[in-house]
């Protein structure tokens, strides 16, 4: 069964399928973590007990497109460390599969699955997030300059050992560039999580990353591979 | 009684005196025969073909003709093959017009030709004359006499008639053989016909058992007198002569070619050779074959050359056509004009551009142009490289044919997608030369590639064809025009207008703003998420850069335009120049016989 998938998964990207362009990035990230895990009492009355984690995570990311259809993967691993030096250091890292369709011109819709893994010597904690959302992108004046920008609703996120979010909403910007006459690819995004959960557990959280992507990109024209980016975004 | 049967017949038969033969009768005969007067005709035109009353000329060829087509309208047809039989017999070189006669007088002198050929007589040693009747031949019946000789020689006529030196019989008209035998002697066979009414004296001149055999080759042909007495043509082949000395001479119209005297012995077989050295035909045994016959050894040179050229067997071309020649003569000197005949036909058909050689046997060559005549082939010959300028020259080809036809050239387009075009259609009597335009109706020659030229005279012949490559020759061309002014730039930047700045803006903030209304600023202890700051700045400059408004700069823009107009005016004039020099150009045309 497992070889199965593994075997489709590979077809879905295989160039043998005819996709219209894959590109392969090295990823640089810049995470930041922001939990609420109580609340405390003094004489100055409640205060919210933060947990705050910056750090840098390196990684890759392989993305193919076909016709209106693009699939992504993207692998980041890192450390977190800890801002206020109430909580342990911690390493972290996250797989992620997106799936997008350009129902118009400029406008898509994506699904993206994420599991996100923190490990410190409190222990290790896992995140799997299931959202859906829409993506807006546009021009910037060259066929070569691109933004775009998506929200997306989490209707499912999972953690182990804890409470489940209520609620999880998430934002990504990302700006790209493709030099003209070069197979070179470069973005930049950002993109934002934040999580509700029941008000008895008195817990919040919220993470940011800012990425830098550097890759190359292969188109099919003609029926052969080459590095380039002529076609334009 | 017999007075009143004889009045009955003068009414019957008009009384056609003697004195009204020959030519006379024969127009008279015409008359009756224009008038479709049949009956009345054919007393008339027996009596007139008499040879001894006239000569043999166009009138009574054209007798013969008539004469042959009155009996077959009578229903008379073995009467009709008698005659023409005899007509080949007495003028050897007698033929139907067949462009005039009907068809039926045309099947029945092949018949009657076929029928001669196979039957030949040795004229040395027998000769037939016909004696005529006074009046018109009556009845269907004639007389055969034997002429005395000095030995008791003795006739057999067909299966059961006998007659002695001398004898006369009545025999139905028809064609018979004839032995003739003597103790002592070679007996010799002919074959003749009995006309009605008409006497067919046979004279033999028996030659000894112990004659010898002689055989002449000349190269050109000559006149073979023996003691005097004209023989044929050379190459004359086992004539047979006594043993003795004998007086040989050779003429070619009133010139002396040889004289000379040899001596025969008995049994002895003499080959006398007047022939230059022979000419390699590229075939070292149809060489082997030629040396036998220019030394006189006809009959082993003949075989020789049968077995090259039988089934099966591949010759080079010239030499399968002068191997086909040579065995025609030689065939045709031993006697069997049969087979010489076939010879001369699939000589046609193997090269219709045969030219028969002058230096050859004259009745041979005569027999040649008739089969030549009645052989339906055709076949194409062309130069086999060729370069022409198609806008004034044309293409030439050769064009030959064995019977006269009408022939249909189609030219074919043999790359790509094949289709034909007809080019014409040309009467040829024989060999002709056409010229062909390789161009098309604008001037320009035809586009280089691969053609067939066919050659149709329809019916079951097959088709001949040329292949052609035709392929354009190099010519210099003008090379085109670029550029040689600078463009000006058409545009100036404009600045930002101020909708590129507000949608920069706009869309910078909407940037940032979608992600920081997300943050939580107690959480994440910052009120603004610089990344989101960051992003959003960086689409607000990203737009500002991108969408950097350019102006027209009319005058530049008029400038340029003229410029570049002018430049393809001068280029398409030179494509033109070079489109007129290329339909002009000299196309190279390789020809190719396919089988």
């Amino acid at each position: 069964m497992m070889s199965r998938a593994l075997l489709i998964g590979c077809c879905a990207v295989s160039p043998s399928l005819a996709a219209q362009s894959i590109s392969l990035q090295g990823r640089v990230a810049f995470p930041l973590s922001s939990s609420q895990v109580g609340v405390a009492f003094d004489s100055t009355g409640r205060h919210r007990l933060i947990d705050r984690g910056g750090g840098v995570w390196g990684g890759l990311a392989l993305e193919a497109r076909l016709v209106g259809f693009s699939a992504s993967v993207t692998g980041l691993r890192g450390g977190l460390g800890d801002s206020n030096g109430m909580f342990p250091a911690r390493d972290g890292g996250e797989v992620s599969a997106l799936v997008r369709y350009e129902v118009h011109p400029g406008i898509a819709l994506e699904t993206r699955h994420t599991t996100r893994v923190f490990v410190s010597a409190a222990g290790r904690q896992q995140w799997v997030a299931w959202g859906i959302g829409v993506l807006g992108s546009r021009k910037l004046g060259s066929e070569f300059l691109h933004a775009s920008g998506a929200i997306e609703y989490l209707p499912v996120v999972r953690i182990t050992g804890g409470v489940n979010p209520s609620f999880g909403i998430a934002a990504d910007l990302a700006l790209t560039v493709m030099p003209r006459r070069t197979p070179v690819v470069l973005s930049a995004g950002y993109r934002i999580e934040k999580f509700s959960f029941p008000d008895i557990t008195n817990r919040a959280e919220q993470f940011e990353v800012l990425t830098l992507s550097l890759g190359v990109r292969m188109q099919r024209q003609d029926g052969r591979w080459t590095l380039t980016n002529r076609g334009g975004h | 009684m017999k007075t009143a049967a004889l009045i009955a017949l003068c009414v019957a038969v008009p009384p056609v005196a003697h004195a009204q033969s020959g030519h006379k009768a024969l127009d008279l005969g015409r008359e009756h025969y224009l008038l479709a007067d049949y009956r009345g005709a054919l007393p008339f035109l027996s009596l007139g073909l008499d040879p001894q009353a006239g000569t043999i000329d166009s009138l009574w060829t054209t007798s013969v003709e008539r004469l042959t087509d009155v009996l077959l309208v009578l229903r008379r047809d073995s009467l009709a093959a008698t005659w023409l039989r005899w007509a080949m017999r007495v003028a050897p070189g007698f033929w139907v017009n067949e462009d005039a006669v009907p068809p039926a007088v045309v099947r029945a002198a092949r018949a009657a030709q076929a029928f001669v050929d196979s039957t030949p007589q040795d004229p040395f040693v027998a000769a037939v004359r016909f004696d005529w009747p006074r009046t018109a031949p009556i009845g269907e019946q004639g007389l055969v006499r034997l002429a005395s000789a000095a030995i008791p020689i003795t006739a057999r006529i067909g299966d059961s008639q006998f007659l002695r030196g001398g004898e006369t019989r009545r025999l139905e008209a028809g064609s018979y053989d004839v032995v003739v035998s003597a103790p002592g002697y070679l007996p010799t066979r002919l074959t003749t016909e009995v006309l009605p009414g008409v006497t067919t004296v046979v004279d033999v001149s028996l030659l000894p058992e112990n004659a010898a055999l002689l055989t002449v080759v000349t190269r050109p042909w000559a006149s073979l007198y023996v003691d005097g007495r004209r023989i044929d043509y050379t190459p004359v082949a086992g004539h047979r002569i006594t043993p003795g000395p004998h007086t040989i001479r050779l003429l070619r119209g009133s010139e002396v070619v040889a004289d000379t005297t040899i001596g025969a012995l008995e049994r002895q077989r003499l080959r006398l050779t007047w022939m230059p050295a022979p000419e390699p035909t590229g075939d070292a045994r149809v060489d082997s074959a030629l040396a036998l016959l220019d030394a006189g050894d006809t009959d082993r040179g003949a075989r020789r050359l049968e077995d090259l050229l039988g089934a099966g067997s591949v010759l080079p071309r010239g030499a399968g056509t002068t191997a086909l020649a040579r065995l025609a003569e030689a065939v045709w000197a031993l006697g069997d004009r049969d087979s010489a005949r076939a010879c001369l036909r699939r000589l046609v058909e193997d090269d219709p551009f045969y030219a028969w050689p002058a230096d050859i046997h004259p009745d041979l060559r005569s027999a040649y142009a008739r089969e030549r005549r009645r052989t339906p082939t055709v076949a194409l010959r062309a130069v086999a490289d060729t370069v022409i300028t198609p806008a004034n020259q044309m293409w030439p080809f050769e064009v030959a044919v064995g019977k006269p036809s009408d022939v249909r050239f189609s030219l074919r387009v043999t790359q790509s997608r094949p289709r034909d075009s007809v080019l014409g259609v040309l009467a040829v009597d024989s060999m002709s030369r056409v010229a062909l335009p390789l161009r098309l109706d604008d001037g320009s020659a035809i586009a280089p590639g691969r053609y067939a030229l066919i050659a149709d005279i329809g019916g079951r012949v097959p088709s001949e064809l040329l292949e052609l490559v035709i392929e354009r020759q190099p010519v210099e061309t003008l090379p085109h025009r670029l550029p040689t002014f600078v463009e000006v730039p058409e545009t100036r930047r404009g600045g930002v207008s101020r909708r590129t700045l507000l949608e920069a803006f706009g869309w910078g903030a909407a940037a940032f703003l979608v992600s920081a209304s997300m943050n939580d600023r107690d959480l994440s202890g910052r009120s603004i998420p610089p990344a989101a700051a960051l992003i959003g700045v960086s689409v607000t400059v990203a737009t500002l850069v991108g969408r950097q408004d350019r102006q027209t700069i009319p005058d530049n823009v008029a400038y340029n335009a003229t410029r570049r107009a002018e430049l393809a005016d001068e280029n398409r004039r030179i494509a033109a120049e070079n489109m007129r020099r290329l339909n002009a150009a000299p196309i190279r045309i390789r020809a190719r016989r396919t089988p």
